[in-house]
């Protein structure tokens, strides 16, 4: 599957972050598994349990707005003076940074069925919205332009604070997801190539998230949304080959094609409790908002290749059973990942039809492009169960469209167990 | 054995693409609300309001709640301390912790309520239902136009009285100009400097140089007339004129301190007075009209309320003829120089017999007040028709009852433009109650009015003479009987002579011009009196109220625009059609680019109109026809 994760979005709006954590998990039950299997249709065998811990550090500076350019993470905010034309305009130069904790489990409920369960938690956002300003029209009234220092000190006087930098979601539950995978290549082996793997996995997050404070301008949740990496409701259709000899190593390639939605949710609408100025839009919104955020479509490709093989030799782990040395994971695989996630269109619904719209802009259809690498260390033929991972994703390489444009790095480690 | 158990890949390939297939459908971009809105309002005047409110229920309150409580109110608060200083009622705790504003037009909004008649109370009433926003609010944003206009009036009079201004104006001929026959040079000073229609100085050597002594403003001066009691080190007891503040427009270049072509001196140790004298290298252009433009501020820092400046006068224009262009002074329009800073304000005009390309009557008119990035987005075409009197339409707002334009089933047009003057109800509370409080008839309801009650510009010119107005307007009527400009003002002084300030194409002045015309067939107006040129000269609280021309912030900018749409429309004069208005309203120079609110062209006698909105400015919009006859006939 997609490592695509990355924590999006912060502003009262989606961050989001670990789906492929989970699949980073199943790619790593390769444990015990004879021979072992490429990342997007792996499953744990029957019996096993593996406990994997991910942290995920995710920064994000830009959004690829509907022109294809690379701007700010917020709409730019115009601010007028009546009867004196434009005051000027905000400009947020965010900078958003996120570290987040994703425990998870994996169970092998057969050798070709699994289940897991995640749940992340968010152990800190912090944003600066370092704001800038543009100047607007002539004032007749201070006799110039009104300077970032001037409109601060006249929105001061009407009770409007200069937003500053905010932290929170200090260790906060995520929406907490649950899922499996059937490879069910295992069922038709004979009608297909040598090599060949299909599965078809499929989760659901249970929305144990929270939403952003609705008076707070740069604040962000920790729900699905909130994160933008990953739908609520998904289904992924994955394929895995396996190019054996090329460059005298293993190579493995793999495709994963996917929906995944999300559900109609609602929100508070802000009163101006903080920002009377700039976030007041309760009486003409309504008390609470509906809004149906964009699902993602797309498709992602991997290339891994065995940097590393190392020794075969019998270790504990392997003792009882002759031969399985040799198929444990490699000491090192190095994996180049692409991917397009297509976001439709999210769509607000409140008592305000222009408001809704000002929203829905920013929200159109648009896509990600998402590269990444990523390096898996296993200790295995080492005699030690425990793989570490880690990883970069990046959606600031390739221009996208209404999107955020994280960058992340992950590092896991994985431990299997079996009780019984 | 099942055949899915049997394939059970293609099973969920089959599955996966049909669920793929059927989410893509629901990804189509969502589309923006339309540019303005349309409605039809019938019944009684409360369940015309009800509908009204209903309908549009969440336009109301974003209206209410972007424009007044995050714009225009907290804009508004800022000129507390200049009118405190003057109305002690205002020092009053009640209006502390930014309530001032809303304060002050919501009592202004209870003192109009009580010269509004019931019919516009109970659609207003209606409003309020329909929208849910409380009864005051909804009658505030129905007179918050004219309550703020009544105390923007006295603020910018006020702000000016505390500004430098030009105390005169001299040519200086070149040691040359005597050979070449120049006259006298005592005929070419102005002392005291006077704003005129039209050009200062004509015959004016090219050699010369302009001297305008600049003065701080009497307001400053009176606060500050005990020097022993100043405080040097107290930054707000610095009186004079700040030379750095000097601003010079010589047609399109700006001089300011330490240029070339510009010396300013101190004339008292103060610097109360200073002397700005412009040499532009080179010399004047010859047979040339040339307008220099005037600027300053003074060394007051006012930190009160935010953020810190200084009073800043008026920009104030000088049209100059030099030697060699035979004419006399009153030939050549003050028409100003550009300078973006100052936008254009609204204007209109109209045409018809020889002056259009088919004879039929036209009026367009472009509106631009205080958009403030809001309203444009809240422009609804409203058609009325009420149980009594003529169905009409209007180009409004949702929550108002009425616009600043509109037209009704007998083809009368009528088109409105506010023009400062202190000749106003607010100024004549000010005088009798100390107090910032409205008083006529609101200006949507005035327009009401004359739609629903006239039917030729006569009776409408004749109504909007009886009717006392909230503050001065100059309204242009077009429709039976020709077409017709009336410059309205409070006439507080009880003068009566609104009639005298009613005018067609055929109004002259004292040198025989035509006011605000070029042929028998077409007229128009921008934000300044012309007939109503003394509008007003009082005293109040010690203070001396001059006529509009003195004070105004408008009107300099508004006779440049007056004088730019008669280039345009003088122009196209026998060719005129719709397509050539909206080409004229289309115009750079014309509209305002920040405040612009709605822009129309009316055919009264096809019942027909072409509106822009829903843009800013709004000429940026496609002009959609509208079919009045149809939609007065409620097909539409």
């Amino acid at each position: 599957m997609r490592l695509e994760s990355m924590i999006s979005s912060p502003f009262s709006r989606p961050l989001r972050a670990w789906r492929s954590v989970c699949q980073i998990i199943i790619a790593m039950i390769c444990l015990a598994t004879a021979p072992a299997t490429a990342a997007y249709t792996e499953t744990a065998p029957q019996g096993v349990f593996l406990f994997e811990n991910s942290v995920i550090f995710s920064r994000i500076q830009g959004h690829w707005h509907d022109d294809g350019s690379l701007g700010s993470l917020l709409e730019p905010v115009e601010r007028y003076e009546v009867g004196g034309g434009l005051q000027g305009v905000l400009i947020a130069d965010v900078d958003a940074r996120f570290r987040v904790v994703v425990p998870m489990l994996l169970y092998g409920i057969t050798d070709d069925i699994s289940a897991f369960v995640g749940v992340p938690v968010v152990l800190l956002t912090s944003i600066n919205p370092d704001l800038d300003w543009i100047p607007g029209d002539f004032s007749p009234q201070i006799g110039r332009a009104y300077s970032e220092d001037d409109f601060w000190e006249w929105a001061g006087s009407m009770g409007q604070p200069k937003p500053g930098p905010w932290e929170g979601n200090r260790n906060t539950l995520s929406d907490t997801v649950i899922g499996g995978r059937w490879r069910f290549s295992d069922r038709i082996r004979k009608q297909l190539p040598d090599g060949l793997h299909l599965a078809v996995s499929a989760f659901a997050a249970l929305p144990t998230g929270e939403q952003p404070d609705p008076e707070e301008i740069v604040a962000v949740g920790t729900d699905s949304w909130s994160l933008h990496s990953q739908g609520e409701l998904g289904l992924h259709l994955s394929a895995d080959y396996d190019l054996m000899g090329l460059m005298d190593e293993r190579v493995l390639v793999g495709a994963d094609v996917f929906y995944e939605a999300f559900l109609p949710r609602t929100y508070y609408s802000s009163t101006g409790e903080i920002h009377p100025l700039l976030l007041n839009e309760r009486p003409y919104v309504g008390e609470t908002y509906r809004m149906n955020p964009g699902d993602f479509a797309g498709i992602e490709l991997t290339a891994t290749v065995t940097a590393i093989r190392g020794p075969a030799r019998e270790t504990w782990l392997t003792r009882r059973a002759p031969g399985l040395a040799d198929s444990q994971p490699p000491l090192l695989r190095l994996s180049f990942t692409y991917g397009f996630t297509g976001v439709m269109q999210s769509r607000w619904y409140s008592e305000s039809e222009i408001w809704n719209w000002d929203q829905e802009r920013f929200w159109a259809p648009g896509y990600k492009n998402i590269l990444g690498a990523q390096a898996s260390i296993s200790l295995l033929r080492l005699g030690v169960p425990l793989d570490i991972q880690a990883g970069a994703t990046s959606l600031n390489l390739l221009p996208g469209r209404n999107v955020r444009a994280p960058e992340m790095l992950t590092a896991a480690v994985r431990v299997p167990m079996k009780f019984w | 054995m099942s055949p899915t158990n049997r394939r059970p890949g293609l099973a969920c390939i089959i599955t996966f693409l049909l669920l793929y297939g059927a989410a893509m459908i629901g990804c189509a971009p969502a589309d923006p609300p339309p540019p303005y809105e349309k409605m039809t309002l019938s019944g009684s005047p409360y369940e015309r309001g009800l509908a009204h409110g209903k309908r549009f229920s969440s336009k109301i309150r974003s209206l209410y709640t972007q424009l007044l409580t995050s714009a225009l109110l907290p804009s508004l608060n800022r000129e507390r301390p200049d009118i405190a200083e003057v109305l002690f009622l205002y020092q009053d705790e009640r209006y502390d912790d930014g309530r001032f504003s809303y304060e002050v037009l919501l009592d202004s909004a209870y003192a109009l309520e009580e010269s509004i008649p019931e019919h516009y109370l109970e659609e207003i009433r209606g409003i309020a239902h329909g929208s849910g926003l409380p009864y005051g609010d909804a009658l505030l944003l129905n007179t918050f136009v004219d309550s703020v206009l009544g105390v923007r009036t006295m603020q910018r009079y006020l702000s000016q009285w505390h500004a430098p201004f030009i105390r005169s104006i001299e040519i200086v001929p070149g040691d040359d100009s005597s050979e070449n026959g120049a006259e006298e040079s005592d005929a070419w000073v102005q002392d005291p400097f006077e704003p005129l229609f039209h050009a200062h100085f004509v015959g004016v050597p090219t050699s010369s140089s302009i001297r305008i002594v600049i003065e701080d403003a009497p307001g400053v001066r009176a606060e500050n007339s005990d020097e022993d009691e100043q405080d040097p080190a107290d930054e707000e007891n610095h009186i004079g004129v700040d030379p750095e503040s000097i601003r010079i427009r010589l047609d399109d270049e700006l001089f300011t301190k330490g240029d070339d072509g510009i010396h300013i001196e101190l004339l008292d140790e103060r610097g109360i007075r200073l002397a700005v004298t412009l040499s532009p290298p080179g010399g004047l252009p010859p047979s040339a009209v040339i307008a220099i433009g005037v600027e300053a501020g003074n060394l007051i820092e006012i930190h009160d309320p935010p953020p810190t400046r200084s009073r800043i006068m008026r920009q104030q224009w000088i049209a100059l003829a030099t030697e060699g262009l035979d004419v006399t002074a009153d030939e050549i329009p003050n028409s100003g120089g550009h300078d973006d800073r100052f936008p254009p304000p609204p204007i209109a005009f109209a045409a018809h017999g020889n002056a259009t390309s088919d004879g039929a009557m036209r009026l367009a008119h472009h509106f631009a007040l205080l958009d403030a990035g809001t309203l444009h987005r809240h422009v609804v075409l409203f058609t009325h028709k009420p149980d009594d009197g003529i169905p009409h339409v209007t180009v409004g707002w949702t929550g108002l009852v009425g616009g600043f334009s509109g037209m009704n089933a007998e083809g009368l047009v009528w088109s409105v433009n506010h023009s400062d003057t202190l000749d106003n109800p607010v100024v004549q509370n000010v005088r009798r109650k100390l107090e910032l409080l409205s008083g006529g008839l609101p200006i949507t309801m005035l327009g009401r009015e004359v739609l629903s009650r006239t039917q030729d510009v006569d009776a409408a010119a004749d109504l909007l003479v009886e009717i006392a107005p909230t503050v001065g307007w100059n309204h242009l009527l077009a429709g039976p009987g020709g077409l017709r400009v009336v410059e309205s003002d409070g006439d507080i002084s009880g003068e009566g002579d609104g009639h005298e300030h009613v005018y067609g194409p055929g109004a002259v002045d004292d040198h025989g011009r035509r006011l605000a015309a070029f042929t028998d067939d077409d007229i128009r107006i921008a934000s300044h009196y012309i007939s109503n040129a003394d509008d007003y000269e009082s005293g109040l609280l010690g203070f001396d109220l001059p006529p509009q021309r003195y004070w105004s912030p408008f009107w300099s900018r508004s006779l440049r625009a007056f004088y730019l749409l008669g280039v345009h429309v003088s122009d196209k004069i026998g060719h005129l059609d719709s397509d050539a208005m909206i080409g004229i309203l289309r115009t750079e120079g014309l509209y305002d680019p920040r405040d612009s609110m709605n822009a129309v062209v009316y055919e009264p006698e096809d019942l027909r109109l072409w509106l822009a909105a829903g843009t800013v400015p709004a000429t940026d919009a496609p002009f959609e026809a509208y079919d009045v006859a149809e939609a007065l006939r409620g097909t539409q």
